[in-house]
C-alpha cells in the first residue's frame, strides 16, 4: 500500500504572482514528461500532465491529467496511469459522464467502482510495482453499465477508494472532451491560462477550493513578459469568448458565462483589457519587438494609402502536448505529390546512360582498363529534373470564422491547419526552405502574423506543439499579410522557386476592409508579389462551394477548393506547378 | 553495393553448400500464428512472398528459419536506391585484359535453386523491380540480356520479399504489377506471452526483466507522440536485455536502446527517458 508521504512541494498559499511564475525548482521536469509519455501510452491518445495548487484532488478533463503536488513521486505514477486507464476503458466516454453529471454522491461512488475495473483491464501494460501497490478491491465490476447501475443504486455498499487517487469531475469532463474545446476559452495565446486560473470552479460540489492550475513548462513567451502575453491573451478571448460559451452550453451542464467568472485581480485586468480591445488607437501600446507598416491599396482613389496596416510578427506559443484534429489523409501522399514541384534539372555525372559523354570519367575508365582495375562503365551525363529548389511559405487563416463546425464536426480551422503542418513536414523532408504563419487581424491597428515555423527552423516536436497551440480567433485582413509573407519569402535567397500558399475559408473581413476594397487590395497584393517572383496559391479546405471572390482574384487555375483534405494532394502538384510557371512568365 | 550472401557465393558447390548447412545452428523463430504453414504452401506451389511489417519484429529472421526447415540455401540482398539490375543479375567484369562475367546474386539463386530475399525492397528503384516480373510469374525465368540466356528457374527457387509499410517508405511504393505477383504475409510485433517466451527462452533473459520489458514495450506502441515515427521493437527489447546482462542498469540499458535509439528530439528523449524509468527503474 502507498502511503501519502511528506509534499514534496512547498504547500505555503499561493498569492496571485505566484501563479505565474513556473515551479520548476518544486517538480523534475523529465520525470513529468515521462509521466505524461506514461498516460499516453495507456490511454492510447496524448495527454498532459500538470500539477495543481497544494490540496487540491488530482482529476483528469480527458486530455490533461491533473495532479495533487502533493503526491510522493510513486503516488504520481499510480495516479497518472490510474487516470490514463479510466480514459482508456471508455468509464469517461460522455454518455455515462452526462448520466452523472449533476450527482456528486453518485459520481464519487463510480469513480470508486470504474477506477479498480480500468486499472484490471490494462494491468499488462502497467508497471508491475504498480499494479501491486494499488488498492484495488477483490469484486470488480465487469463493465462501464454495471458500474453506473450500481452507482445510482444507492442500496449498494460501495468502498470508495483512497482519497489521494483523485476525484472524477465530471463537468471538467465534458467541457474537455470536445476537440476544439480545449480547455474552455478560445484565443488563448500562450500556456498559463489566465481564464483557468480565473475560472469558477464549476464541481464545488464536489470539492469547494477553487482551481488554481499551474503550467508546467514554460512557453518562449511566458519568460519574456507576462503583462504582454496577458494583454495578447485577453485580446484573443475579447473575439473568441463567445463561440466558445455556445460550446460550453451545448455540454448542458452550467451557465456559460461561468467559465469566464473572475475574481480578485484578475477582473479587473479583464476590463481594463476589454475596454481597451474596443479602442484601436490604444492598441499599438503593445510592446511588440517587430512591428511593420504596409500600405494598402484604395481601389476608389486610385491609389496607396501609406502605411495604412500595422503588421506584427511573433513566435506562436507551443502547445506541445494538445493533438491537432484528426484529418483523412497522411502526409505520405501529400509527399508523393510534392516530390515533383519545384524541381530543376541537374547534371548527374558517371551514369550508366545519357546523352552526354563524361570525359573525365571515360579517361579515368580507360586508365582503369588499361591497368585492369574496373569494370564500372558509368561514363555519360545525364541531367535529371531532381534538384529540389523551392522556398515556400504558408499563411494559414485563423480568423474567428474559420473555427466553424462543419457537418462532419471537423472544423475549418482544424483542416487547415492540419493540411498546413502536413505540407510543411513533407516539404521539410525534401530539405526545402519552409516557413508557415497564422494571420488574424483586427482592424488595421493590429495585423498579427504567428510564426508557426520560421525558415531557419528545423521540423520537430517544438514546430508540432506550435501548430497545436493554435486558436481561432479575429478578423482577415489578407492584403497585409499577403504583403508581410511575400516579404519574408523575398528574403529567402537561396532558391530560384518561391511559392506562398494561403489557406482560408472565405474571402477577406476586417474592420473596413470588405468587398470590393478588399478585393482589390488582395489583388493588388497578389500582383505585387508576383511581379518580385513568388507564386502565390490559395487553398480552402471544408466550405461547401468555391468562393468566387477568392477565384477572381487568385485566378482559376491557382486557388484550389475541397472538401475534404483527403482531396488536396490529388491536385496540390498541377496547382504548384502552374502557379510557379505563371510567376516564371511574369519575371 | 551491399550484399549479404549466406550460405552461397560464387566457385561454391552448391551440394556442399547444402551438407555446410545442416552443420550450422538452427536460426530460432517463434512462430506467432500459421506463418510457418503458410510459407511452406507458397513454397510448395512456387509462389513468391511478400513480408510486411515494422521493423524489428523478425521478418527476417523468420525467412532464415524457413529456408533452414525448408533445406534450402538463403541469398539476402539488402536493397538500396543505387540498387540496378545489373547488381542483381550480373555484369561483366574486368579481369586483366579479358572480359569475365559474374552472376549477380538473383541469378546464383537461381542457378542453385535456393531462396532469394530481397530485404526492405521498396528502396530499391522500381525499374530494378521489374526483373524479377518474369521470374515471379507463370515463366518463372531469368532474362540475362547480355548475355542472352534465359535462365529457366527450378522449383525450388523462392523469391521473398519484404517491407515496413511505415514511415521511412514515405516516396517509395511497390508497383502495383510487382505487388500482384506476390502473397503476402503481415508480421506485427508479437502478442506479450510470445514475446515474453521470445526473450526468457531464445535470449535467456531473466523473468522479472522480462516482464518489465514487454509492459514497457505495450505501452510505448501505444504511444502517438510527435517526433517518435519508430518504437521499440522486440529487437530494442533484447539489445536492452543484452546490455542488462553485460552489467548496465535495466534503466541506462534501456535509454540507450529504446530512447536515443529512437528519436533524436530532445523533449522525445526526455519523456521516453521518463517512461523508461517508470518501468525499469530502481
Amino acid at each position: 500500500m502507498i502511503e501519502p508521504s511528506d509534499s514534496p512541494v512547498s504547500s505555503e498559499a499561493p498569492n496571485w504572482r505566484q501563479l505565474f511564475t513556473l515551479r520548476e525548482d518544486s517538480v523534475e521536469p523529465s520525470s513529468l514528461s515521462g509521466l505524461a509519455f506514461l498516460a499516453s501510452g495507456i490511454a492510447g491518445r496524448q495527454l498532459r500532465i500538470y500539477l495543481l495548487a497544494p490540496a487540491e484532488p488530482s482529476y483528469t478533463d480527458g486530455q490533461t491529467i491533473f495532479l495533487n503536488p502533493e503526491l510522493s513521486t510513486t503516488q504520481r505514477t499510480a495516479v497518472a496511469a490510474a487516470h490514463a486507464a479510466l480514459i482508456d476503458a471508455g468509464s469517461l466516454d460522455s454518455q455515462c459522464i452526462r448520466a452523472i453529471s449533476l450527482r456528486p454522491a453518485v459520481a464519487a461512488r463510480f469513480f470508486s467502482m470504474e477506477l479498480p475495473r480500468a486499472v484490471r483491464g490494462c494491468e499488462s501494460l502497467l508497471p508491475q510495482a504498480l499494479v501491486t501497490n494499488l488498492p484495488l478491491p477483490e469484486n470488480i465490476c465487469g463493465s462501464v453499465e454495471e458500474s453506473l447501475a450500481r452507482a445510482k443504486d444507492h442500496r449498494h455498499k460501495v468502498k470508495p477508494t483512497e482519497s489521494w487517487l483523485g476525484v472524477l469531475r465530471p463537468r471538467r469532463m465534458l467541457r474537455g472532451a470536445g476537440p476544439g474545446s480545449a480547455n474552455a476559452v478560445a484565443g488563448k495565446l500562450d500556456s498559463f491560462r489566465i481564464n483557468q486560473l480565473e475560472e469558477h470552479d464549476e464541481d464545488e460540489d464536489l470539492d469547494t477550493s477553487s482551481a488554481k492550475v499551474m503550467k508546467l513548462f514554460s512557453s518562449p513567451l511566458a519568460s519574456a513578459n507576462w503583462l504582454t502575453d496577458m494583454l495578447q491573451q485577453i485580446l484573443g478571448m475579447g473575439r473568441g469568448g463567445a463561440g466558445e460559451e455556445e460550446n460550453d452550453g451545448s455540454g448542458g451542464a452550467h451557465g456559460g458565462g461561468s467559465a469566464h467568472q473572475a475574481s480578485g485581480e484578475n477582473l479587473e485586468i479583464t476590463d481594463s483589457s476589454l475596454q481597451m480591445n474596443t479602442m484601436d488607437e490604444r492598441l499599438p501600446l503593445l510592446p511588440q519587438q517587430t512591428d511593420w507598416k504596409y500600405p494598402e491599396w484604395h481601389a476608389g482613389k486610385g491609389r496607396y494609402l501609406p502605411d495604412w496596416v500595422n503588421v506584427n510578427e511573433i513566435e506562436a506559443p507551443a502547445e506541445p502536448d494538445q493533438r491537432l484534429e484528426p484529418c483523412d489523409v497522411s502526409m505520405h501522399t501529400l509527399a508523393q505529390q510534392l516530390f515533383k514541384v519545384g524541381v530543376e534539372f541537374e547534371n548527374h555525372r558517371r551514369q550508366p546512360t545519357g546523352d552526354d559523354i563524361d570525359v573525365d570519367a571515360l579517361v579515368e575508365h580507360l586508365v582503369d582498363r588499361a591497368t585492369g582495375h574496373t569494370h564500372e562503365e558509368n561514363i555519360y551525363c545525364n541531367s535529371q529534373r531532381t534538384r529540389r529548389d523551392l522556398s515556400a511559405a504558408m499563411l494559414v487563416d485563423i480568423s474567428r470564422s474559420t473555427g466553424d463546425r462543419l457537418a462532419d464536426g471537423k472544423t475549418i480551422f482544424g483542416q487547415q491547419v492540419h493540411a498546413a503542418r502536413l505540407i510543411s513536414r513533407a516539404l521539410s523532408y525534401f530539405g526545402d526552405r519552409v516557413a508557415v504563419y497564422a494571420f488574424h487581424s483586427w482592424g488595421r491597428g493590429i495585423t498579427r502574423l504567428l510564426r508557426i515555423k520560421g525558415f531557419d527552423e528545423a521540423e520537430g516536436a517544438l514546430i508540432d506543439g506550435r501548430f497545436t497551440g493554435l486558436q481561432p480567433s479575429g478578423l482577415t485582413r489578407l492584403g497585409a499579410a499577403i504583403r508581410h509573407a511575400s516579404f519574408r519569402l523575398q528574403q529567402e535567397k537561396y532558391h530560384t522557386h518561391r511559392l506562398l500558399m494561403v489557406f482560408t475559408d472565405g474571402f477577406a473581413y476586417d474592420d473596413e476592409y470588405e468587398g470590393r476594397h478588399a478585393e482589390a487590395d488582395v489583388a493588388k497584393a497578389l500582383s505585387e508579389a508576383r511581379e518580385r517572383g513568388v507564386a502565390c496559391v490559395c487553398i480552402s479546405i471544408g466550405s461547401e462551394q468555391r468562393d468566387d471572390n477568392l477565384e477572381r482574384t487568385f485566378g482559376t487555375s491557382t486557388y484550389l477548393h475541397c472538401q475534404k483534405v483527403r482531396d488536396l494532394p490529388a491536385r496540390l502538384q498541377r496547382l504548384i506547378n502552374t502557379a510557379l510557371r505563371v510567376t516564371e512568365k511574369t519575371r | 553495393m551491399c550484399l549479404f550472401i549466406e550460405g552461397a557465393s560464387t566457385g561454391i558447390d552448391p551440394h556442399s553448400l547444402h551438407e555446410q548447412l545442416a552443420g550450422m545452428i538452427k536460426p530460432y523463430y517463434m512462430p506467432v500464428g500459421k506463418e510457418e504453414a503458410f510459407f511452406t504452401a507458397a513454397y510448395k506451389q512456387q509462389l513468391s512472398v511478400l513480408l510486411k511489417g515494422p521493423t524489428g519484429v523478425g521478418k527476417s529472421r523468420f525467412v532464415e528459419h524457413m529456408a533452414q526447415q525448408l533445406g534450402r540455401p538463403l541469398i539476402t540482398v539488402a536493397c538500396h536506391e543505387d540498387l540496378t539490375a545489373a547488381d542483381l543479375v550480373g555484369r561483366y567484369i574486368l579481369k586483366g585484359n579479358e572480359t569475365v562475367w559474374q552472376d549477380g546474386p538473383l541469378t546464383q539463386a537461381v542457378k542453385q535453386g535456393a531462396i532469394c530475399y530481397l530485404d526492405e525492397v521498396v528502396e530499391a528503384r522500381s525499374d530494378t523491380v521489374v526483373v524479377l516480373h518474369p521470374l515471379t510469374d507463370h515463366r518463372r525465368e531469368l532474362n540475362i540480356e547480355r548475355l542472352g540466356e534465359c535462365l529457366k528457374a527450378p522449383p525450388e527457387f523462392m523469391v521473398v520479399l519484404s517491407y515496413n509499410p511505415g514511415y521511412q517508405t514515405l516516396l517509395k511504393d511497390l508497383k502495383a504489377s510487382t505487388r500482384q505477383r506476390m502473397v503476402a504475409m503481415d508480421f506485427d510485433f508479437p502478442p506479450a506471452q510470445v514475446e515474453k517466451r521470445i526473450l526468457e527462452e531464445i535470449y535467456d533473459i531473466g523473468p522479472e526483466l522480462t516482464d518489465k520489458l514487454v509492459r514497457l514495450a505495450a505501452v510505448m506502441r501505444r504511444l502517438d507522440a510527435p517526433g517518435l515515427s519508430e518504437v521499440a521493437s522486440t529487437r530494442a527489447l533484447v539489445a536492452t536485455g543484452k546490455l542488462v546482462r553485460e552489467g548496465m542498469s535495466p534503466r541506462d540499458a534501456g535509454v540507450a536502446a529504446m530512447a536515443s535509439a529512437l528519436s533524436d528530439d530532445t523533449e522525445v528523449i526526455q519523456g521516453l527517458t521518463g517512461l523508461i524509468e517508470e518501468y525499469l527503474g530502481d
